[in-house]
């Protein structure tokens, strides 16, 4: 086995985007859990959203912040500073991505959906006049999680071996362990990983709700830069557990919570 | 690393559930896509709802097809389930449901919507696309489950970590493949707002095509060992030999004009299978029928591949989204059984501006390599190498 570690990491976060400071408020049982904008109507409105996060220095086109999905808008910065001072070759640098459930596309097409309804029913003469005329072209490259990697990609020029996983914490593990096998197996030198998720929103929260997954949900990104000769990957649970509480429930990056810096 | 092969292969496309060379378009009209201006969709019959994925479509196909990679398979073992997945999106049914009765002048009662928590309604599980991959997993005894969220590279990405799972020995067996069904009203809309699909028929690297045919479907691979395959007897359809991946880097919906990321990811497939470009004999193309894909793609396998034989299958069963890869693979696996390079369904006129030797017509000619690529919206690539058994 080759050994392969993290080089560096970036986050952003409900408590921060600094990891000595957020690991440090998290640990101390600080919370941003708190009553979050359009969850008030549900048992329990309190999410750990992101103010922000500033998209200067992260977006190349100012054009493409319009494409962007809410993880994307996380990934970019906790991806842009796990590369700062990154001196490799991004062509072949390896991006494994973890990403949460889809983004729900009722509302930006709420106009269009309400359109096409007639007396409760899916009227298809609606969905081919209104239902299409309203709908927005550019949802549908919000809905794709893979968006995230895309775009993370885009901003950096990576071409490397690369993969999108889905499927709640577990997600951000699998990413992970995907990452060292690049490494280890030869096929990428170095890699980026990562995981982004965003679930604050009525839709994504009101599901998470009828699932049984009563604890507060919450959006984050994190993604570590390895490569040979790095500090190993450590899972910590308590780091995890600690940000949870600090953070929400935020599927695939709680489980990146494990990496701990080179 | 151990030696891969195919053992058994479940399948559920337009043209049915044996692996088999199409020879026609699968495409037929359907009330979902009139209204859209969508003239024809490849659609599965005989996959009705599964008591598991109730209105999931989706987990339907796996299911079925997933049981019939499974039969014959070993007892016991260490086994694992790697699946790509697509869109949920909004179905009819989650619309009258779970929205329309909060519909009020025109917009959704956010706070009737809060109030409505009814946990028995399907839609937040069919919002899980980890879901089916777990369920499939759990059902066989499966240890490892993962899902790949790849886009239309997602079934392809899924088998080639499942290869490398099982030449490592984490597990034993692997079930490996994709399934996607996006021929519903919502999921039609969200292609025909892009322009992706035709208005016409699909006709891969054709002068006049204008998009690609939707269809639906399932493919599940099973991998083994071929030590383990060939100590029991099993019959083997082919030798999993490599894969390669790749990011475009260049525009969320197009793919990089020269096939830049296509190219990267054929090299590296070759690459991880020890194979020079001489040793492929065919490429099963992804070849969508979208004007700019059609011509990346077949810039990068002339660049990589040179005078290969190319064909897709698209043109008759239809761009089955995430599961495209799987599908392919599983059709694919007829060249070796029948000794033929398949034609491209709708293909009339070979388009100049597509220079790779794209097949109109079966050619009879038994391969040794195949090479089959998947691209997916966002960039991401897979090419995957498979020799004959």
């Amino acid at each position: 086995m080759t050994r392969a570690g993290v080089l560096a990491v970036g986050l952003v976060t409900p408590i921060g985007e600094d990891l000595p400071a957020v690991l440090g408020r998290a640990r101390a049982g600080e919370t941003a859990l708190r009553p979050a904008p359009g969850l008030q109507d549900l048992p329990d409105g309190r999410a750990g959203v992101v103010e922000g996060p500033s998209l200067v220095g992260w977006l190349r086109r100012k054009k493409d912040a319009r494409l962007l999905p809410r993880a994307a808008e996380l990934a970019l910065p906790a991806a842009g500073r796990a590369l700062l001072g990154f001196a490799g070759d991004f062509e072949e640098l390896g991006l494994c991505v973890a990403v949460g459930r889809e983004p729900p596309d009722e509302g930006e097409a709420e106009a269009s959906l309400a359109a096409i309804a007639r007396d409760g029913q899916l009227d298809y003469e609606l969905l081919g006049g209104p239902g299409r005329a309203l709908y927005p072209p550019l949802l549908p490259l919000r809905t794709l999680p893979n968006m995230v990697l895309a775009h993370v990609a885009i901003q950096h020029g990576i071409r490397g071996e690369n993969g999108t996983w889905a499927g709640g914490a577990e997600a951000g593990l699998q990413a992970l362990r995907a990452a060292l096998r690049l490494v280890d197996e030869g096929r990428a030198a170095y890699c980026l990983v990562g995981a982004a998720s965003s679930e604050v929103d009525l839709a994504s929260a009101r599901d998470r709700l009828r699932l049984g997954r009563t604890f507060p949900p919450g959006e984050a990104a994190i993604f570590a830069l390895i490569g040979r000769g790095g500090r190993p990957v450590r899972p910590d649970a308590a780091v995890t557990a600690a940000m949870r509480a600090a953070i929400g429930d935020c599927g695939p990056v709680e489980g990146m919570y494990g990496v701990l810096p080179g | 690393m151990r030696d891969v092969v195919i053992t058994a292969v479940g399948l559920r496309c337009a043209a049915g559930s044996t692996p088999g060379l199409p020879d026609r378009s699968w495409g037929r009209p359907d009330p979902d896509g009139a209204s859209l201006g969508v003239p024809l969709v490849a659609r599965v019959d005989g996959v009705g709802e599964h008591v598991d994925f109730p209105d999931d479509r989706k987990g339907a196909l796996a299911w079925a097809a997933a049981a019939d990679a499974m039969v014959g398979a070993p007892a016991g073992g260490r086994r694992g389930v790697w699946l790509g997945t697509g869109l949920s999106s909004l179905t009819p049914d989650e619309l009258v449901r779970d929205l329309y009765p909060h519909l009020r002048d025109g917009r959704f009662d956010r706070k009737a919507l809060a109030r409505d928590l009814d946990p028995d309604h399907p839609a937040p599980r069919r919002h899980l696309p980890e879901r089916v991959t777990q369920v499939i997993a759990a059902a066989y005894g499966a240890h490892v489950a993962e899902t790949s969220f790849s886009a239309c590279a997602a079934a392809a990405m899924s088998i080639a970590e499942a290869a490398r799972a099982v030449a490592r020995g984490d597990v034993d067996m692997a079930l490996a493949g994709g399934h996607d069904a996006m021929i519903h009203p919502i999921g039609l809309l969200s292609f025909v707002v892009l322009g992706a699909l035709s208005t016409t028929v699909a006709r891969p690297f054709d002068r006049r095509r204008d998009g690609f045919l939707i269809g639906e479907g399932a493919a599940v691979l099973r991998l083994e060992a071929e030590s383990d395959a060939r100590a029991r007897g099993a019959p083997i359809l082919a030798r999993w030999l490599g894969a390669g991946t790749s990011v475009d880097a260049h525009n969320v919906t197009a793919p990089h004009p020269d096939g830049h990321g296509a190219a990267l990811a054929m090299t590296r497939a070759l690459r991880d299978a020890g194979l020079t470009p001489a040793d492929v004999d065919y490429v099963n193309a992804h070849g969508t029928g979208t004007p700019v894909g059609d011509r990346a793609e077949s810039l990068a396998i002339r660049r990589v591949l040179g005078d290969v034989p190319v064909s897709s299958f698209k043109g008759a069963v239809g761009h089955t989204v995430a599961a495209a890869g799987a599908v392919e693979l599983a059709l694919c696996l007829a060249c070796f059984r029948d000794g033929l390079l398949p034609g491209t369904v709708g293909l009339e006129e070979p388009d100049p501006e597509c220079p790779a030797n794209v097949l109109v017509a079966n050619v009879a000619k038994r391969p040794r390599v195949i090479l089959s690529n998947s691209f997916g919206f966002g960039g991401q690539n897979c090419a995957v190498v498979i020799g004959a058994p």
